[in-house]
């Protein structure tokens, strides 16, 4: 719905949107490069046919970019049912659930398979949960979030019980997995999980217009024709099939859902199915720099790529809280 | 008598175990600015979001131009109502353009892009609405008067026969009151059934030529100003004294209690 009803004759500077398409395009030529490249704490020319850089560096390039479209398009639909720019999958209960979901199958020792499947399940009983519990308690829009941090604080608490009661070997995999990781994704799992994220991603861009409408409040979008309770269930879904498939791979990673779009709607903004767009192809980008740096700034040590993001995490937080209050006083 | 637009038909409304409109029947014209006035609670914005079919009555019915509201599917009676609630949202990241075009969803598939034809309206409506300067604006950056005529403008874009607005001049300046109610009449004029919940009787009074008057979720009454603007039925309504006044400047309403109570 790009519209630009008044445009100058003589444009002096590119706009915002050319300008971050083209900073995106150059960062997905160089990234993955970069990525490639810079094995054991040192930059060399990849070898594609190395069976090494096969077996590990591209899946987990692969699995950092699934991961992070994944998150970023769940939070920019998330951000919209919720009408919160706080809302994160990992805030609202989301990726709790899916990992809850996750942790259950890891302790009855499932196959790899199942764990998509698991994820997928797990995160869309917990965001229908907390649709459920805020209609229940009508409490609003603030109602609405607070039942997501619920949900996830109690999915959080359950997981804890579950690792505390069982023993040592899913305890140290479930541990490891939970930390947000993206090494351990093999080739079956990384197509059947990519394939849940995917689904998850057309879902929210097809209903990406009511969501738009959902923002107006419920009864400007119910004037506007659209049916209110479908559009939050199948953001629901389509929520939970991305931050499932993200979180079958490469356990909880926060901020990345809450971040990236509100980045993007900050310097371009627009309409819900954009922001999707390209909060997907910026979340890619971010979490496989992210994991770039996780992986070669204290080498031989693999951070958690999750800990990078979290450290990224909370002063991005701040800035917004204050930007947020500073518009609210202005306007 | 003009043709009627909206016909209510001993219609109830429940919220909970609360009756927050009893038996409310009355006939709304066509082609005309009305006002929907009363005391806080008296069952104003409710009649308007029935009106909107955003509520099903409990008993009685809802009918447009003979058509029962409660009948039609959400895109029909998005095509044929727009609705334009208290307050625009802070922070949606769109410019006005964008926002006016959401106005548009009623006639637009899932994923078919806007046409020309979307375009030409948007620009339509931003120039009705004077908005066309800030047209690439965000939302967020608007003063609140020109963020309640870009809310009118995203429901004109819907191109609806009836327009309902609830408390439009919430939050205006005194200049801002007056041309938001210049530019309500200008869209009766030209054919739109407008009904607006107002609380200023005066500009309701001076703008509107039908006023609905309402207390305690029941119709008090229903008519010109000169037949509802009654001081001592207003006194009574509004548990207020209430002078009423015709003049040369239009209609005064004020209050009536000596100013040293």
């Amino acid at each position: 719905m790009a519209l630009t009803l008044v445009r100058p004759a003589t444009r002096a500077r590119p706009t915002p949107m050319a300008m971050l398409c083209a900073a995106l395009a150059a960062a997905t030529l160089l990234l993955p490069l970069l990525a490639l490249s810079s094995q054991g704490g040192s930059l060399a020319w990849p070898d594609l046919a190395d069976p090494l850089t096969q077996a590990l560096r591209v899946p987990r390039i692969l699995t950092a970019l699934t991961v992070g479209a994944a998150l970023a398009a769940s939070g920019a639909a998330l951000q919209a049912l919720f009408r919160n720019p706080l809302a994160d999958p990992g805030l609202v209960g989301t990726s709790s659930g899916a990992a809850l979901a996750v942790v259950c199958v890891l302790a009855l020792g499932a196959g790899s398979l199942s764990l998509p499947l698991a994820a997928f399940g797990g995160g869309l009983a917990a965001t229908w949960l907390i649709l459920a519990l805020s209609r229940l308690v009508r409490g609003g829009l603030a109602g609405l979030l607070l039942m997501g941090l619920v949900v996830g604080a109690f999915c959080g608490a359950l997981i804890s019980l579950i690792l505390f009661m069982s023993d040592d070997l899913t305890l140290r995999s479930a541990s490891a997995w939970l930390a947000g990781n993206l090494a351990s994704a093999t080739g079956e799992r990384l197509v059947a999980c990519a394939a849940a994220a995917l689904a998850g991603l057309l879902l929210l861009l097809w209903i990406a217009r009511d969501l738009d409408c959902l923002l107006l409040g419920e009864d400007a979008a119910r004037s506007l024709g659209v049916d209110v309770r479908r559009t939050r269930r199948l953001a629901a879904v389509g929520a939970a099939l991305a931050t499932g498939g993200a979180v079958a791979l490469s356990g909880v990673i926060g901020f990345v859902g809450m971040m990236v779009p509100n980045l993007v709607a900050v310097l371009v903004g627009g309409c819900r199915r954009r922001l999707i767009l390209l909060s997907a192809w910026a979340g890619a980008l971010f979490l496989l720099a992210a994991d770039t740096l996780a992986r070669t700034l204290v080498w031989p040590v693999d951070l958690p790529v999750g800990l990078v993001a979290a450290f990224a995490g909370p002063p991005f937080f701040v800035w917004l809280f204050a930007r947020q209050q500073r518009s609210l006083i202005d306007g | 008598m003009a043709d009627t637009a909206f016909e209510v038909h001993a219609a109830s409304v429940r919220l909970g175990a609360r009756e927050v409109l009893s038996s409310v029947s009355l006939a709304l014209p066509a082609g005309q600015l009305c006002a929907l006035l009363g005391p806080n609670g008296a069952g104003k914005t409710t009649l308007l979001r029935l009106l909107a079919g955003l509520l099903s009555p409990a008993a009685g019915d809802v009918r447009l131009f003979g058509e029962p509201v409660h009948g039609m599917t959400g895109a029909e009676r998005a095509r044929r109502i727009a609705y334009v609630p208290q307050h625009v949202p802070a922070g949606l990241p769109l410019t006005v353009a964008e926002f006016v075009m959401l106005g548009r969803i009623p006639h637009l598939g899932p994923f078919s892009r806007p046409k020309p034809a979307d375009r030409a309206a948007v620009g339509e409506v931003l120039e009705q609405c004077e908005l066309q300067a800030m047209a690439d604006k965000r939302l967020d950056a608007l003063s609140g008067g020109e963020r309640q005529r870009a809310a009118i403008a995203r429901a004109l874009a819907q191109q609806a026969p009836v327009l309902l607005l609830d408390e439009p001049t919430n939050h205006l300046d005194l200049r801002q009151q007056y041309r938001l109610q210049r530019l309500l009449q200008r869209l009766a004029a030209a054919g739109h059934t407008i009904v607006e919940v107002l609380h200023d009787l005066t500009l309701a009074a001076n703008h509107a030529s039908c006023l609905a008057l309402m207390d305690g979720g029941q119709l008090v009454a229903c008519g010109s100003a000169v037949s509802v603007l009654d001081a001592p039925r207003l006194s009574r309504v509004y548990g207020w004294p209430l002078a009423v006044g015709c003049g040369e400047a239009g209609w005064q309403l004020a209050s009536a209690a000596a100013s040293n109570y």
